[in-house]
């Protein structure tokens, strides 16, 4: 950005970003950004003080100074941009029909258009096959994918469903999906290529999940369920492919993630949900189908650990244990509140994505408790007495008010907050609780969660609408 | 007739030889699959260049653009003391903000400063 205003910049990354700073420089039009590394092995674990980082540094100096004032070569001032291979199909040729899908799964791989995992072929034949589940024409455009910025059509989507195994009657979900990551506001980069590590939640709700037979009952994370298992899939292997993404070159994740085949996809147990249906709750029909898409914990990066609350088949649980527990964990974690900033690695306050197991539900329906109710109960127990903030955190939310980094209907509540016997809310809104009722009886209430805004854009969480369908009643 | 025969044979075993490396061509050749491109297509943006160079550090204004995140102001901190160290005419600004600075800011590091170390990355 600066260089386009033109000034001359260097950045500097750790050797081990180097790939990723250099996709990342082609990506926003400028390959032949001057890059100055820092040993990664060094950098992480002396950064804690100067004294301690001093070495780096003082190694960093007269590269970063060549850097500053080398002339650019003619190789860099006049930069030629990366050459994109384009073909539309490929033919493999073998022996017999085995060793063909043997080399097609082979080649895929090697030209990172796979996860790992087999791949079924997508044939022309199996493409078209795939597109007679949405009435959506393939050359259909639903958005471009970070972090390359891929454009993605109905037909890419549907070539990586085939390889993914899906269904076309699941398509119209895949696409769905996909259109809520593609979203403008819905912060994709972050959760793809970052070091944190997250994932998504990819959540279907009304009445198609039960047409393609969704698990949403005893092990709704697990196997063994076609749709959950491909829908799930097919994202993950359309966002390879229309984000141009891999890892350790521009998805960083450090430790990868818990589900990086599948995501954590699954439908909301609307047997057993004693409210509203999630969609419907948010303003859609009873009878639309939609997904929603989030962005959650890896459940083992260490950033952000998942909880469970209670429930299961071992320990006795009393409702008021679990929400005792929920309400302690969201009014505890607040390690990162002195550095909430938006735009930044820790951007903003969390927003919940709580498993409510049906038993708990519908204990809580008994008490006439509704979502609603629920996400208010939650949001105002969850209020830090002015009194236990330390001074940076009191700083922290001065600043957040100030900069316009709180919602513009709750400045007031923050600012009564911000004195002797006042509290402060440890979240944005209520909504930023979102409840689903999922799992079998028994079952586990267990919570995901991450920022309610991503460090690029503000959405962490979107709910999109079904359509398009033409093999199921639901979602046309 | 001894020679015809030695020309019989050395014809009979290339035939044979051309027949078998086509039918083993025809054996590998025997399955065709064509699958298609799971790849999207990337817009590029239009490619830039680097601004040129300044020639020397002393007497510049060097921007230093620092993300929050945590340690990497003491990194910066030690690079702005080496670069004073060694051009006492050098003014170091720094600037702290997201990853991707917003207009106003990144207007205010272009108006203020000469070059500009951008320390975002990882």
């Amino acid at each position: 950005m600066l260089e386009k205003l033109g000034k001359p910049v260097v950045l500097v990354v750790t050797d081990n970003f180097a790939h990723d700073a250099k996709s990342s420089a082609e990506d926003n039009g400028m390959p032949t950004l001057r890059i100055v590394t820092v040993p990664a092995d060094q950098y992480y674990k002396r950064r804690v003080s100067q004294e301690e980082v001093r070495p780096v540094a003082v190694n960093a100096l007269n590269p970063i100074i060549d850097a500053l004032t080398r002339p650019l070569t003619k190789a860099e001032a006049n930069p030629k941009p990366k050459e994109i291979n384009a073909a539309s199909s490929i033919k493999i040729m073998a022996e017999t029909h085995e060793l063909a899908l043997w080399k097609f799964n082979a080649m895929y791989l090697d030209n990172h258009w796979a996860d790992g995992l087999p791949l079924l072929p997508p044939t022309p034949d199996r493409v078209k096959w795939m597109l007679k589940g949405t009435s959506r024409s393939p050359r259909e455009v639903i958005g471009t994918v970070a972090p390359k910025n891929g454009v993605a059509t109905i037909e890419k989507i549907a070539i990586n469903a085939v390889m993914a195994g899906a269904k076309p009657e699941y398509l119209p979900v895949i696409i769905a999906a996909m259109e809520g990551l593609t979203d403008k506001d819905y912060d994709l980069l972050h959760v793809v290529a970052s070091t944190g590590s997250f994932s998504l939640a990819i959540i279907v709700t009304g009445p198609i999940a039960k047409e393609i037979k969704m698990n949403s009952g005893i092990g709704f994370l697990g196997y063994g369920w076609q749709a959950n298992a491909s829908i799930g899939r097919a994202v993950r292997l359309s966002l390879i492919n229309t984000g141009h993404l891999w890892p350790a070159e521009n998805d960083m994740a450090l430790v990868g993630r818990a589900s990086s085949y599948t995501f954590q996809t699954f439908a909301e147990n609307e047997e057993n949900n004693p409210w509203k249906p999630y969609h419907v709750s948010l303003g859609f029909k009873p009878e639309d189908s939609c997904v929603t898409v989030s962005t959650v914990d890896s459940g083992f990066s260490g950033l952000l650990p998942a909880p469970v609350f209670g429930g299961g088949a071992v320990r006795p649980w009393t409702t008021d244990g679990i929400m005792d527990r929920i309400i302690k964990f969201i009014s505890t974690n607040r390690e990162g509140m002195t550095t909430w900033r938006r735009g930044t690695a820790i951007p903003s306050p969390m927003k919940y994505v709580l498993m409510f197991h049906p038993e708990f539900a519908l204990e809580l329906n008994r008490r006439n408790f509704d979502r609603e109710k629920l996400q208010k109960y939650f949001y105002e127990r969850t209020f830090v007495p002015y009194e236990e903030l330390s001074p940076k955190e009191v700083e922290s939310v001065k600043r957040r008010v100030d900069a316009g980094e709180v919602p513009a209907d709750r400045v007031a509540l923050f600012k009564e907050g911000l004195k002797p016997g006042g509290k402060i809310p440890l979240l944005n809104k209520p909504e930023d609780i979102h409840i689903i009722v999922a799992g079998g009886i028994p079952g586990y209430t267990f919570g995901m969660h991450y920022f309610a805004e991503g460090p690029y854009k503000p959405i962490s969480h979107l709910t999109k609408l079904i359509r398009g369908a033409t093999l199921t009643q639901a979602g046309r | 007739m001894k020679k015809n025969l030695i020309w019989i044979f050395i014809a009979t075993a290339a035939a044979t030889l051309l027949f078998e490396y086509s039918a083993i061509k025809s054996v590998e050749a025997a399955v065709t699959l064509e699958v298609l491109n799971p790849r999207a297509a990337i817009k590029p943006p239009p490619t830039l260049a680097p601004t040129p160079r300044v020639t020397e550090l002393p007497g510049k204004r060097v921007g230093i653009y620092w993300n929050y995140k945590p340690g990497g102001n003491n990194f910066w901190n030690v690079v702005e003391e080496l670069l004073k160290d060694k051009f006492p005419t050098t003014t170091i600004l720094r600037y702290e903000g997201p990853f991707i600075p917003g207009d106003d800011l990144a207007a205010k590091i272009v108006k203020e400063c000469d070059t500009i170390i951008y320390g975002v990355g990882d």
